[in-house]
């Protein structure tokens, strides 16, 4: 066994607490050039037009502010861990993705992020975890990957 | 020892190409954030607005097209009506305020403004500044409400017509003006000659007229008595206070009372105010102040194509 580290799978308390810290690095990052943009946006629907009626210019505008920062969002989770193995909310927990084939693609990368693109999609990939073993979504099951915490080896 | 360096070294290494890596990913999703959403607020900037107030500014002489003016602070009313078409499609925009300081100008331009207000579905406040008089006031007229200054210029319900008699000019320097016309009309209002008592006649008639049309515009506009408008409707300007008592003007007071009554008319609970102004690029700017001299120059005025060289002015 010389020479092998094996990793145990990222508690979840702590992959939480990595999300909600790059949740808020985006949050600073993207959301902060549009701050201005979208309350003007929501602001502009008044309180007796719903998002399907109102304005057409104004549904769209959100449609693809809502479109950027989705993109913006899957690209820093999915740039980060194809090169590093780990965001920066990762980063600071010790946590990192791995491939259970080879080295991490790109393609894998992308797949196990674009829930965090949503938050309902993200719950509802995350319900996985209360089912499969290795605390897995759906979409690590799918890409293949999982966190592990480099902290506690075995 | 050698390998201990070695080690010490690549770890330095890869952990500077992370902070490259991750600084680098984070300066990229800022830039492209922030063009972003330039982009979006470029492309959709005037429609994303909450329930607003647009106030659509007429400064200056009121003319049909700005870029037949000398003066930069004229008022096209091309420019003004392309202005309230815009408040008037935004379904935001819920009120619109007509920030008035003009002394008037060209009929038509004047009248076709007063048209479009009036048949405006939008509740219109017109708050008139320094002056609006003449032609400003037959628009300012058409709205729902008149807010005023007490000491502001007002009224002036008259028509003028001028033109510049050179006839004299041309007598003192022995020159002969020759010009063959068909028409016995054809004439009226050349420069270069004064004008006969049978085309004062003429051009005294189309003013009066012109004067009828805008009293009874007035009239129907303010639903005042035809008497009382006929009577001060001399051409004689009124302050704000006496526009007040004569019922040219609904109430005193400056943007906040615009803002209020347009608020009030609209009924909104916020207030979010636009501003429409005249946009004037670089190429505006330079044709505006050196191409009409350099263009057209005097020369070419006095020998051009117009119908006549009579300007009528409300």
């Amino acid at each position: 066994m010389k020479g092998i580290t094996r990793y145990i799978p990222a508690p979840l308390w702590k992959r939480l607490l990595a999300y909600i810290v790059d949740a808020l690095i985006i949050g600073i990052l993207v959301e902060a050039s549009f701050i201005g943009l979208s309350k003007k946006a929501f602001g502009s629907l008044s309180e007796k037009t719903f998002l399907s009626v109102a304005i057409p210019e104004i549904t769209l505008s959100i449609i693809i502010m809502t479109l950027v920062i989705a993109v913006l969002s899957l690209l820093y989770w999915s740039v980060l861990e194809y090169k590093l193995g780990q965001s920066l909310g990762k980063m600071l927990f010790k946590l990192y993705v791995v491939s259970e084939t080879e080295k991490l693609t790109f393609a894998q990368a992308l797949v196990r992020n674009i829930p965090k693109t949503s938050s309902w999609l993200l719950i509802i990939d995350s319900l996985a975890l209360l089912r499969y073993p290795y605390h897995k979504r759906f979409t690590e099951r799918w890409s293949q990957t999982y966190v592990v915490d480099k902290t506690t080896k075995i | 020892m050698v390998s201990n360096i070695r080690s010490g070294q690549n770890n330095k290494d890869i952990k500077q190409n992370k902070f490259v890596v991750v600084v680098s990913v984070l300066v990229l999703i800022w830039i492209i954030g922030f063009a972003s959403a330039k982009i979006i607020e470029v492309a959709f900037g005037e429609d994303l607005i909450a329930d607003s107030i647009a106030i659509v500014q007429i400064h200056g002489p009121i003319t049909i097209d700005s870029t037949n003016t000398l003066t930069l602070r004229a008022s096209s009313s091309s420019s003004i009506l392309g202005n309230i078409e815009k408040a008037q499609k935004n379904k935001n925009i819920k009120a619109i305020i007509l920030d008035i300081n003009s002394p008037g100008g060209a009929v038509v331009a004047s009248r076709e403004l007063s048209k479009v207000i009036k048949e405006s579905e939008k509740p219109v406040v017109a708050w008139i500044r320094e002056v609006g008089a003449s032609g400003a006031y037959w628009i300012a007229s058409s709205a729902d409400k008149i807010v005023a200054d007490s000491l502001s210029i007002t009224g002036s319900i008259g028509v003028s017509a001028s033109y510049l008699d050179l006839s004299g000019l041309l007598e003192k320097y022995d020159i002969a003006y020759q010009e063959l016309t068909a028409g016995s009309k054809k004439e009226l209002g050349n420069p270069l000659r004064d004008l006969t008592s049978q085309e004062r006649l003429i051009l005294q008639k189309k003013i009066d007229r012109i004067q009828e049309v805008f009293i009874q515009d007035v009239v129907e506009n303010r639903g005042l008595n035809p008497q009382q408008v006929a009577k001060i409707s001399t051409g004689e300007f009124y302050l704000g206070e006496e526009a007040f008592e004569l019922g040219l003007v609904d109430i005193f007071g400056g943007r906040k009372e615009a803002l209020a009554e347009a608020q009030g008319l609209a009924n909104l609970t916020n207030l979010e105010v636009i501003e429409y102004k005249e946009k004037m690029s670089i190429l505006d700017f330079f044709t505006k102040t050196t191409a009409y001299y350099i263009g057209k120059g005097i020369a070419s005025e006095l020998s051009s194509n117009k119908v006549s060289n009579i300007e009528i002015k409300a």
